[in-house]
């Protein structure tokens, strides 16, 4: 009995490894939290649809999201001209789509012309299209173009990181793609399957082809607490946004599958709706559009308090329109917003508040009550809008929050404005400060606390407009950023926006996979896709 | 009434009971707010045009008569329209799920009923299987679905067995309830005189008789199974209609809404309808012999 | 009475008492935040230990149970109630009169009523009290909970209305009304009570849900089923047990429910 017992284990040892490593071709595993809602690369506009798009197709540049500097992709160089009006290409040679067809320039100039044509309005010709007009396109020879914008365009050659190149003569039109990999199967809310491109042209160091996965299986799992579970069975290889619940969970019990990408470009934030159009109680638009109210709401947060019970130190208080992480733009001599109740108090008692049995009273006896409407289901900004609350109360103001589903919120910011102030996150996606342009230009319809403005109301969304605009043609690096940072000192001390926190990119990474270099900017983990590689251990992050 | 008659008014019933179904769900989303408005309208890395674009898009659609004239023209040709959310045809959707739903369902309500039933006759016999069974459909009940639906995945249990969770408690409950109500009735009593064996005045006496409510039960919980099966399929992210169901209404889904909604009514109203005449025609034979 | 039902009102009776005396048994009040000790375990100054914003777990399940154990209840009656009505009428009236009340019933089983919440949500202004977003919670709850009930309670008054004893009563030249009063409404008790029993916790924990709509009991004020919503990392409760306090209250209390409804045990004469 007992030499049996011996002999049982090692071969029951070795058939749980065999059973772990799998077999046959090697297949990257993750989720999406929604199905894509287009499959058109020219026209995505939410994050599933990116990642397939990044999967799918390829850019001339790529950002390297790790020193955020531009990398060769397919095109092998480029140079922007002295005016910053105008990129030459010189594209890789032997390049094919991923049914076979050739990469030349005539793919990337039809690419752009599509892309900026003023009838299709694609999306990915947004940061493209100008007032002046279509850019002229010159090919030179088949590895080389010019492309040339009427007037100058700050950054660029960075604007080619997100147009993906499609096919100008491929029997596949836009099915065929320049990408590690190839859609091979969508189920609506279920998943989607991507094979190896064999034509993709990249190859490592040894020669070798390149992407090292087989295929991409992607579920669609909106489930935060399911996909967490999958991952700690090993069944994905990757999560790339986790809360700080999970992350520390994680981290409790296998630190090494629990990576904290530094801060993010993220922004959470507060403002109020200062819209004349809004039908709000005159006292009332009169304190949300007063600074010096904004000011001492924003002075009586404790952001601190955000930051420890929140995110668990897993953020930085909220500065301004810029994470730190968003260097140079970052305008570091800005300090953390303070906590100043008191010099809140004296701020309102100058603009006739004062403060009666613990309520707070404008000069015509109104109490200064207001709702905070939050989208419903983040366990993140319910806590915020409850420390909030009661940051608040201490100053006599009292605010009631009101979660709303989403669409009920939308409707509420964007057509009927009905609402006091709003509670929100902003998920930047590009470091460039053009990201940021419809949210500060006032004539725009994301300039959320007062939106489409026939011309500016203030003095001071005149001088943001102004500096937005310049900083969007100024080809000197130093001085757009000081553009920049004075654009942000403006939105301190003027704090349409109350900035609360910019949290960490928090990720997941089993030890599976090799060659992952996760990143604070999307797409997280998948940025250098075609070289992330299976690693085939029998147990890896196996958590109990 | 002729059989063909009667046939035909129940057909004619249903049918008209599963349009005012699909009317008055698309009346409710026509009123409800956010259904207009794309979520992406505030992302202000999109440009202007595109945001305009998507604006354009989300508020595109017909005033109500119209809308739903053209939802019933298509509808009669085989076409439920485009999916807003997926920009697939609903037909398609439904399709490829449906059967997922459909399986869930019956495995939930077949294991429920056969744990309601059981339950409820075992507790109804002996007084020490009562406190065992009303326990756990207690707990059941307390449990909220997402602790639920974490620890089927956990347990690596299926989809069915959240849904026979959820059928479960009614069954029992009710069974048992009018169990203990037909102890008390006369015809019990008589039979308990008379000296009938415990098993067979259980069976046969108590719960035998109750079958025309137990199948007007079993109407209803095919109802209940499905509508729990929206919350299920959507916290287990589990492809069927249920998921889809729960989907189209955060997006506001206007064409799949609508073809779910007549799917689903179909459904209740047929079960419902073929356990009424069960239930009538088992009350009739009941009380005659 | 039986033990079961002395149980079972005992233990309703100290559930309720400590919902009455809620500011008694936590007179922090369950708003404080003790930011200097967020997630903290249970101590002689927190015996449930503190939530993730340093509010105290005791004080917000004991206010939470004064919102849960007198609305739900409450909601629940309601929607008992109006299954009562709208299965008793549809089975009583004319033939063709009923059938269009079942199919009523059976298009509202269908409906996404989910929109209706929603409009509903629209149109109150954003800053309603956070009692008067309960009370109209728990009434939509009640108004809109009855339809499947409804269905069994016809059935039920069909069965006995052609019972034996319904025909031996209406040979004996019995009223319509008397019959039904005196004769066949006992008989839907046991349906009743299922139907109320089965709607408290479906309640409590359908609050909870409501939430994302903007409706019920919103932040800071704590309810049953938001606190049973805070339950969703399974994997960290055999470590901190005291985090299915709210659990156990609510099963608590729909057992006793259970107990203090029961008739089981009592002798069938």
């Amino acid at each position: 009995m007992t030499a049996c017992r011996h002999t049982a284990i090692p071969a029951i040892l070795l058939l749980a490894a065999a059973a772990a490593i799998p077999a046959g071709p090697s297949e990257l595993r993750f989720c999406l939290r929604s199905d894509p809602r287009s499959f058109d690369p020219l026209n995505v506009a939410d994050e599933s649809s990116e990642t397939v798009r990044y999967l799918t197709h390829g850019f001339l540049v790529r950002m390297n999201r790790r020193t955020l500097k531009l990398e060769p992709s397919l095109a092998e160089s480029w140079r922007v001209s002295s005016d910053g009006r105008g990129v030459r290409f010189r594209l890789r040679s032997g390049v094919k789509f991923s049914d076979g067809a050739p990469f030349t320039s005539a793919d990337v100039a039809r690419t752009i012309s599509r892309a900026t044509d003023p009838a299709l309005k694609p999306q990915a010709g947004d940061a493209l299209r100008r007032d002046e007009g279509a850019p002229r396109i010159t090919v030179h020879n088949a590895q080389e173009l010019t492309v040339a914008f009427a007037a100058p365009i700050a950054g660029l050659d960075y604007l080619f990181d997100e147009l993906p190149i499609l096919s100008a003569h491929s029997p596949l039109k836009d099915g065929a793609g320049l990408g590690p990999f190839v859609l091979a199967e969508y189920r609506a809310g279920s998943h989607l399957n991507l094979t190896r491109n064999p034509y993709y042209w990249a190859r490592d160091a040894k020669g070798a082809a390149l992407p090292y996965f087989d295929r991409v299986r992607i579920d669609i799992q909106q489930n935060r607490e399911i996909e967490m579970a999958r991952f700690r069975r090993g069944e994905l290889h990757f999560i790339s946004a986790l809360d700080v619940e999970n992350f520390d969970r994680l981290a409790a019990v296998s630190a090494a599958s629990a990576r904290d990408g530094g801060l993010s470009l993220e922004s959470e934030m507060l403002w109020f709706n200062q819209a004349a159009s809004a039908r709000l109680p005159v006292h009332k638009l009169a304190w949300f559009r007063s600074t010096a109210f904004r000011r001492a709401i924003s002075d009586s947060i404790r952001r601190d308090d955000i930051v420890r019970l929140v995110y668990k130190g897993r953020a930085a208080p909220g500065y301004g329109p810029f994470s730190p992480a968003a260097r140079p733009w970052f305008n570091a001599s800005l300090k953390a917003a303070p906590y100043d109740p008191q010099g809140a108090l004296q701020r309102l008692a100058a603009e006739g508040f004062r403060l009666q049995s613990g309520v707070l009273r404008d000069s015509g006896g109104n109490a200064v009550e207001f709702s905070l409407i939050t989208n419903s289901g983040n366990r993140n900004r319910a806590r915020m809008a409850s420390l909030i609350e009661q940051d608040l109360a201490r100053i006599g103001v009292k605010i009631v929050i009101v979660p709303l589903e989403m669409p009920s919120l939308l409707e509420r910011i964007t057509r009927t404005l009905q609402y006091d102030a709003c509670l929100l996150g902003l998920v930047g996606v590009d470091l460039d400060p053009n990201d940021q342009m419809n949210m500060w230009l006032s004539s725009s319809a994301t300039h959320q606390w007062n939106p489409r403005q026939a011309t500016p109301e203030t003095a001071w969304e005149a001088a943001i407009d102004r500096l937005m605009k310049a900083q969007a043609v100024e080809g000197n690096l130093p001085k757009r950023i000081r553009l920049i940072h004075e654009m942000q000192r403006i939105v301190r001390e003027q704090a349409p926006m109350i900035y609360l926190a910019h949290p960490h990119a928090l990720l997941a990474v089993s030890p599976q996979l090799a060659n992952a270099e996760p990143a604070a900017f999307r797409p997280r983990v998948l940025w250098n896709v075609e070289r992330l590689a299976p690693i085939h251990q029998p147990e890896v992050a196996r958590v109990p | 009434m002729h059989p063909a008659r009667q046939l035909l008014i129940a057909a004619l019933r249903w049918a008209s009971g599963v349009l005012v179904a699909g009317l008055l769900a698309a009346l409710l989303l026509y009123a409800a707010p956010g259904a207009t408005v794309d979520e992406r309208e505030i992302d202000p890395a999109l440009g202007e045009r595109t945001r305009a674009r998507l604006r354009a898009e989300a508020g595109a659609r017909p005033d109500f008569v119209s809308y739903y004239a053209g939802f019933l023209q298509s509808a009669l040709r085989g076409d439920l329209g485009t999916s807003r959310a997926y920009h697939l045809p609903v037909t398609q959707l439904i399709g490829e799920r449906w059967s997922l739903t459909a399986a869930a369902v019956a495995e939930g309500l077949a294991a429920a009923w056969a744990l309601g039933l059981a339950g409820a006759l075992l507790s109804a016999g002996s007084r020490w299987a009562s406190p065992p069974f009303t326990a756990f459909s207690v707990l059941l009940l307390c449990l909220p679905s997402g602790l639920l639906a974490i620890a089927f995945f956990l347990a690596r249990l299926p989809v069915a067995g959240i849904l026979a969770a959820a059928v479960f408690p009614k069954i029992y409950q009710y069974l048992r309830n009018l169990l203990d109500q037909a102890a008390r009735a006369p015809h019990c009593l008589a039979a308990r005189a008379r000296g009938i064996g415990p098993l067979r005045l259980l069976l046969l006496h108590r719960a035998w008789p109750l079958w025309p409510e137990a199948v007007t039960l079993a109407g209803v919980t095919v109802s209940t199974a499905i509508g729990a099966a929206i919350p299920t399929e959507a916290l287990c992210d589990v492809p069927g209609l249920g998921q889809l169901a729960w989907k189209s209404a955060l997006a506001r889904d206007l064409p799949l809404l609508v073809a779910l909604t007549i799917a689903v009514a179909a459904v209740t109203l047929g079960v419902n309808s073929v356990a009424s005449v069960a239930a009538a025609a088992g009350g009739g034979r009941r009380w005659r012999s | 009475m039986t033990a079961a039902r002395k149980l079972g009102c005992a233990g309703l009776g100290l559930l309720y008492a400590a919902g009455l005396l809620a500011d008694l048994i936590a007179p922090g009040g369950y708003a404080a935040q003790d930011r200097d000790h967020p997630s903290a375990r249970p101590t002689p100054a927190h015996w449930l230990g503190t939530d993730e914003l340093g509010r105290d777990r005791l004080a917000r399940l004991v206010h939470g149970t004064r919102v849960s154990l007198f609305l739900a209840p409450a909601a629940a009656a309601i929607a008992t109630a109006l299954a009562a009505v709208a299965g008793f009428a549809s089975a009583v009236v004319a033939r063709r009169a009923g059938q269009v009340l079942t199919l009523a019933f059976d298009v509202l089983l269908s409906l996404p009523l989910l929109f209706l919440l929603i409009t509903l949500r629209a149109a109150l202004p954003l800053q309603v009290p956070p009692w008067t977003s309960l009370l109209i919670t728990f009434t939509l709850l009640g108004l809109l909970g009855w339809p499947s009930s409804a269905r069994i309670v016809r059935a039920a008054v069909l069965s006995s209305r052609d019972s034996n004893y319904a025909l031996q009563a209406r040979a004996a030249g019995l009223v319509h009304s008397r019959l039904f009063a005196v004769h066949l409404l006992p008989h839907l008790r046991p349906v009743l009570a299922a139907q109320f029993l089965l709607l408290i916790p479906v309640f409590i924990l359908g609050e909870a849900n409501l939430g994302i709509l903007g409706l019920g009991v919103v932040e800071p004020l704590p309810s049953w089923g938001s606190l049973l919503a805070e339950l969703h990392n399974l994997d960290t409760l055999p470590s901190e047990p005291w985090r299915t306090a709210p659990a156990l209250a609510l099963l608590s209390a729909v057992l006793c429910f259970h107990l203090a409804g029961s008739r089981h045990g009592e002798s069938p004469a």
